[in-house]
């Protein structure tokens, strides 16, 4: 009975005894942040992570196909209530959520750092990893400031009780300077070349020439549309504070221009032109965005080749690292192109179509592609009819035009969707020259010819047209400006937002997006008598009769009326998210929001 | 194209059935029962199976050790084996598979949606594209021993110890769709077949001591109890996966050929509580209790472990007065009040009070190879802890007439204080989940009433029991605060949980003057008022500038509403309030007679998913609860808006407007048991003890107030992202129970 007894206290006894048991239970199966960041190796998983926050194909974090779509410009058949101007204020934006949590894993990487050398760390094992965070901290703050414009400058590692959670927006101004600073950190820590096994990182020469992009972006902007955006800062905007030593102007395209040529003179890039090889019948242009193995274009060339992407998301079909999304479909099928669009492609003599004698007119639709730039095939070439014109489809469905746009798909349905593993772009070589080209006028009011074979004729040579001359503008009474704006617009289409970007900086988006959007040339061409290809009742929203096309004023067919577009400088930038301006009455709205 | 009824073709109506078996005895010193069980039971899927399997045996047993010393022991075992198709199932029905295109084409090949394009078909999926298996083993022990010490004094010491041990197959296999032609289509689905196998061991494990001590001196009688309580979960899974399956008619990782994957994981968590109790009565009129305990958690960090409760409550027997002796009518007449303090740990998971670091690939070099990435793994708070629940109680009992008559009433305060809400924070802090902490105070009122009848007249015998209860609370104070905005908001600071702010509205513009005359005063910057190709036409909704700044939205920082509400307005809460219940039971010699109703009086709902109105998303299949119901020129009266495939416009005639929240009065049969026990004298010559053979039907019918013909349980979602979702079920079963 004793026993019994004992046995008894001495089971509450041993529970007494065995609180830990119970409660002092650690992670079994993570590690945890205490015991994380004592190695480089941790810094430089930890910088790996950035680099999902590219704007890539493959959408992490729902962020997808609403930029690849370029918002719909006047290049593009698919409506979009951006491009319309008539979209409003939404309670939340993935885009100002997403950076700041992206920003939020940069800081934190910065401070581990800190205290990574404070613990006798030695600095230089983790120097890489340190400039990757200050490239991916300019780059968010830089995808802020394209879309809201001054934004809070996030550069230290947030908590709930941190005061810049309820601090007022920044000026655009001091974002730039923020991203200039943290790209020379950038710029002055990263290794010289990511090649290699490092192939998709970041390297110095491409933190550079993210450099160009960004001045270039901020120099234009505030040349063209100066402070009409900022507001005031008090009632509405970010206002218009400069921090002090802020550049001028002309000093961005100066900086610009250096670091353009800095890439330039690096060495490392190159265009992928292989022209001259038969097989590749000029279409170097349309190949390059489909590289992958040997079978996935005509010349045989593997990803190897391939010396143009300077800042590149690495996709892999055999590691099932695919783009896994519907990127090549959404494209195809959404951006059709405009007339607009159309015409803006150069004909083999380099000449705009409106100045060309080989321009060959609007009879079929076929017509249009004889003797154009390879470019304007590469990217729009799939439907086209070997001779006659697609039926034009109800006004109203998705692909307003008949045509689409192809420049993501592979050849000979080498991948179908969602399995494509090529590389993807953000920033390649073309856009450096571009950039360089743009800048140097915009700094001198001129370019000259040498300057234009070192660059823009590059890529002029790979689309098959003839180079751009000082001689050529001033015998064909061009505009020099306005052909090195082609040459971007044609060269960059649809890729990483770069039209919607051009036409803000440039001031132009007010004009060309408050118009009607013209769909197709009707007058002198099949259009007009064959009624099985056009029925006249599809036109809705009627004609504009005036269209300024290769063939001077004609009539053309309206797929979306200047009547529902009400778009205007207020669009240039987003609305901020509402429930960030509610909770955070400090942040004041864009003007006219 | 043709008519295609792709719910009619996927969902049908299935049979289940359920046998059990058990056998008791008892000695002198020991009791036993034993009992088996075997049920199946399958969903009401036409194209393939989707049930479940279950087999059990019990062991119940209690030994007298000695005259002092009892000891209970229970074992049992289970098995459940779960089948059910692994993919396709779910919202693609609804949004992917027009009711236009057949399940299969012409030649009997699955068709693809669209012809061509479409890679999606419910029914090909479901039927060919992998199962999903889990066969699952549950086996239970119980212990219980107590001792009595002499003197008043007892011990009883319990230990339970439950494993779970169980092994999921998900195949998930390529099925080729086909246009029709017979040709191949261009998108298949599960274009990346693969097999995963995931093996689970769970166990939870309790254990408690007490010491009891009772003592009756004359009119006073003591109770009182120490005692430990402690529990701790833990959980193990290991899983493995493999792409590139091809279907071999074997499903075995060893037969997958692609990408490999696997996956650990474990965690455990424990309680701990001290506990004690003292209960005095005198005469068994008065009684008091007072309950004091220390509970513990291992979710919280070192020092935010402990917490401390009580409670104290006291009753008054009233009809054991001497002064209510000669009330022959009353049998029962008792006062309850009560208050006390509890703890709640709900929504913090295992380890929250410190940051784990995550990780992943990401793909890089020439070669495509994969280098690894790590990440903090979100913010933590570490000074978080237990939310108190303070309640406080008062009831009474009564029976009238022999106990014929019975019936109870309770009112209650309940007060959360430092409860466990997420504050909302600018985005600006960089984390998608920020923890929640112990900000909110919320106090809950309600009350519940039951009132039941029985009586027997001869060989019949009745009982009606009705029973109903409602509680509102409010959420009196939220620190960081949060905005009103349309729609269900789950935390606003002076209102319910889980509120509806509805527009306001006025009718539906019946003249193109009334439209323009309202664009010109509110189509504006700032305003919601919908503009371009979803511009605002006849018989839209006309919502009110409630708070009169000349802007229709639901924000406006100057509003003297307060919270910035603007135009939308407090419309009650999505709780179901007077839920009541009605028990009907009857016997006549061999026939029993059971029914039970359930219902509530009033619900807020304002239905949410894709399928909640016509047309806020237009590519799905739609609802057609509204059909004729809404404005068109020939029905101008309509309450509902003018239907428009302009999803902006649909979403602006809709959503959250005062018109399309919908009270929820519902009443519904649950359940329904008619049955019939073979008299004696049959079962005498059958040496039976028991035949009854009986009908049951669960959810037969049901009156609702909903317009759209959703069922009334279901909450406010018109179709989930669940993977095995069902149309709303009735069952009915026929039964017999033997015993011998």
């Amino acid at each position: 009975m004793k026993k019994i007894i004992i046995s008894l206290s001495a089971v509450l006894f041993l529970l007494v005894g065995c609180e830990d048991t119970f409660l002092d239970l650690q992670d079994l199966d993570s590690v945890t942040e205490q015991v994380y960041f004592d190695e480089p190796q941790n810094f430089e998983d930890a910088s790996n992570y950035f680099y999902r926050g590219l704007h890539s194909p493959k959408a992490t974090k729902g962020d997808g196909f609403a930029e690849i779509t370029d918002y719909g410009t006047e290049l593009n058949g698919y409506v979009q209530d951006y491009g319309q101007g008539i979209n409003t204020a939404t309670d939340e934006d993935i885009y100002w959520n997403n950076a700041y949590d992206y920003l939020r894993e940069v800081n934190l990487l910065l401070d581990k750092a800190d205290a990574y050398t404070a613990n006798g760390g030695n600095a230089a094992d983790i120097s890489k990893y340190v400039a990757t965070a200050y490239f991916f901290r300019a780059y968010h703050h830089f995808r802020l400031l394209k879309r809201f414009g001054g934004v809070p400058i996030v550069i230290e590692v947030t908590n709930v009780d941190s005061p810049i959670l309820f601090a007022p927006r920044n000026s655009r101004y001091e974002v730039v300077a923020q991203i200039l600073a943290d790209l020379d950190l950038a710029i002055a820590g990263l290794p010289a070349t990511a090649n290699g096994a490092d192939l998709g990182k970041i390297s110095s020469i491409a933190a550079t020439a993210y450099k160009a992009r960004v001045l270039l972006f901020e120099g234009t902007w505030e040349k063209y549309v100066g402070t009409a955006t900022d507001g005031d800062g008090t009632n509405s905007g970010a206002g218009s504070t400069k921090p002090s030593g802020y550049p001028a102007v002309d000093a961005m395209f100066n900086s610009v221009v250096q670091a353009a040529k800095a890439v330039m003179d690096s060495g490392q890039f190159e265009i992928w032109n292989k022209n001259a090889d038969p097989n590749m019948e000029n279409n170097s242009y349309k190949w390059l965005f489909s590289i992958e193995g040997a079978d996935s274009n005509p010349g045989g060339y593997t990803k190897a080749s391939n010396k143009e992407f300077i800042i590149q998301t690495i996709f892999d079909y055999e590691s099932t690292n695919r783009i896994g999304s519907q990127f090549t479909q959404i494209n195809f099928g959404r951006n059709a192109p405009t007339q607009v669009a159309l015409d803006m492609y150069s004909t083999l003599d380099g000449l705009p179509i409106n100045k060309s004698t080989q321009f060959q007119g609007y009879a079929k639709q076929s017509d249009q592609f004889i003797n154009r730039d390879r470019r304007m095939w590469g990217n729009f070439g799939e439907l086209i009819l070997a001779n006659g014109s697609r039926q034009i489809s109800a006004i109203g469905s998705v692909g307003l035009s008949n045509l689409s746009n192809w420049k993501w798909t592979t050849w000979n349905n080498y991948r179908s969707v969602r399995e494509e593993g090529y590389n993807y772009p953000h920033l390649r070589y073309a856009e450096v020259l571009l950039t360089y080209a743009e800048a140097l006028y915009e700094r001198d009011g001129s370019i000259s010819d040498a300057d234009l074979n070192l660059s823009i004729n590059l890529i002029r040579a790979r689309a098959g047209i003839a180079p751009l001359t000082n001689t050529l503008v001033t015998t064909n009474n061009l505009n020099m400006l306005d052909e090195i704006r082609r040459e971007r617009t044609v060269e960059l289409y649809m890729e990483d937002n770069n039209h919607w970007n051009d036409i803000h900086r440039w001031d132009t988006a007010k004009t060309l997006l408050n118009d009607d959007l013209i769909g197709y040339v009707i007058e002198g061409s099949e259009y007009e008598t064959n009624t099985a290809l056009f029925n006249p009742a599809i036109a809705i929203y009627g004609y504009k009769n005036d269209y300024p096309s290769g063939k001077g004023p004609v009539k053309a067919l309206i797929i979306d009326p200047v009547s529902t577009r009400i778009y205007s400088q207020k669009n240039y930038l987003w609305p901020l998210p509402i429930n960030e301006t509610v909770i955070n009455t400090n942040l004041k709205q864009n003007p006219g929001w | 194209m043709a008519p295609a009824n792709r719910y009619d073709d996927l969902y049908g109506s299935n049979t289940g059935h359920q046998e059990s078996l058990s056998l008791s005895g008892s000695s002198d010193q020991a009791r036993y029962r034993l009992s088996f069980g075997l049920s199946e039971s399958e969903g009401a899927l036409k194209v393939a199976y989707d049930g479940i399997k279950q087999y059990s045996v019990r062991l119940n047993t209690d030994f007298d050790i000695s005259e002092k010393l009892t000891l209970g022991a229970n074992v049992s075992l289970q098995k459940n084996i779960v089948s059910s198709p692994s993919s396709s199932f779910g919202q693609a029905l609804v949004s992917q598979d027009p009711p236009v295109f057949p399940v299969k084409n012409p030649d009997g090949q699955w068709y693809a949606n669209f012809g061509n394009a479409g890679g999606t078909n419910s029914i090909a999926g479901i039927s060919d594209g992998g199962r999903d298996n889990t066969e699952e083993t549950l086996a239970k022990i119980a212990l219980n021993l107590k001792y009595d010490i002499g003197y008043g004094f007892s011990a009883n010491a319990s230990a339970t110890y439950n494993q779970v041990n169980s092994r999921q197959d998900i195949t998930i296999l390529n099925v080729l769709l086909y246009n029709w032609n017979g040709e191949v289509a261009n998108n298949s689905i599960n274009q990346n077949p693969s097999i995963e196998s995931i093996g689970i061991t769970k166990s939870y494990q309790t254990y408690g001591g007490f010491l009891n001590y009772e003592k009756s001196l004359s009119d006073h009688n003591f109770k009182a109890m120490v005692g430990i309580t402690a529990e701790k979960n833990d959980f193990q899974s290991l899983s493995g996966k493999r792409f590139g399956i091809v279907d071999e008619g074997v499903y075995d990782l060893n037969v997958a050929t692609g990408i490999q994957e696997n996956e650990g994981g474990q965690t455990q968590e424990g309680l701990y509580s001290y506990l004690s109790r003292i209960n005095y009565d005198y005469q068994e009129k008065y009684l008091v209790e007072f309950v004091g305990r220390r509970d513990g958690s291992s979710r919280f960090a070192d020092g935010f472990k402990f917490n401390n409760y009580g409670s104290a409550s006291v009753g008054w027997n009233v009809h054991k007065e001497s002064f209510m002796e000669n009330l022959d009518v009353l049998s029962n007449l008792k006062v309850r009040a009560s208050i006390g303090s509890s703890g709640n740990q709900v929504g913090i998971g295992p380890y929250d009070y410190v940051s784990t670091i995550g990780t992943g690939t990401a793909l890089f070099g020439e070669g495509g190879t994969l280098s690894a990435t790590s990440y903090i793994d979100g913010l933590t708070t570490t000074t978080r802890s237990w939310e108190d629940v303070e309640m406080k109680n008062i009831g009474i009992d009564f029976a009238l007439f022999n106990n014929k008559l019975s019936g109870s009433f309770d009112t209650y305060e309940r007060k959360n204080n430092g409860m466990l809400v997420g504050e909302t924070f600018p985005t600006v802090l960089g984390v998608p989940e920020v923890p929640e902490t112990n900000i909110g105070n919320l106090v809950t009122k309600g009350w519940e009433a039951m009132l039941n009848w029985k009586d027997t007249k001869g060989d019949f015998s009745y009982n009606i029991g009705v029973n109903m209860s409602d509680s509102n609370n409010i959420l009196v104070n939220l620190e960081g605060g949060s905005a009103i905005q349309s729609g269900l908001r789950t935390t606003v600071e002076g209102y319910p949980l889980n509120s509806y702010f509805v527009w306001e509205t006025d009718g539906l513009f019946q003249t193109q003057a009334e439209v323009d005359a309202y664009n010109a005063l509110y189509n504006k910057s700032g305003s919601e008022v919908p503009t371009g190709a979803s511009a605002l036409r006849i018989g839209d909704t006309r919502k009110v500038d409630l708070d009169g700044n000349g802007l229709i939205n639901d924000q406006n920082a100057a509003d003297p509403n307060g919270k910035g509400q603007g135009d939308v307005k407090f419309a009650g809460d999505a709780q179901a309030h007077y839920i009541f219940g009605i028990n009907l039971g009857a016997k006549y010699k061999g026939f029993d007679f059971t029914a039970f109703f359930q219902g509530a009086l009033e619900q807020k709902v304002s239905r949410a998913g894709v399928n909640n109105f016509p047309f806020n998303n237009p590519w799905p299949n739609q609802t057609i609860a509204y059909n004729g119901l809404t404005w068109t020129e020939q029905n101008t009266g309509a309450t509902y808006p003018r239907l428009t495939a302009q999803r902006n416009l649909a979403r602006w005639n809709w959503t959250d407007t005062d018109v399309f929240l919908q009270n929820n009065r519902y009443i519904r049969l649950k359940t329904l048991v008619i049955g019939y026990s073979l008299p004696s004298s049959i079962l005498d010559k059958l040496k039976m003890d028991k035949i009854r053979f009986y009908f049951s039907g669960n959810d037969l019918f049901e009156f609702s107030s909903l317009v759209d013909g959703f069922d009334p349980e279901s909450g406010t979602a018109s179709v989930t992202d669940d993977r095995s979702i069902y149309p709303f079920q009735r069952t009915i079963a026929f039964g017999v129970n033997l015993a011998f």
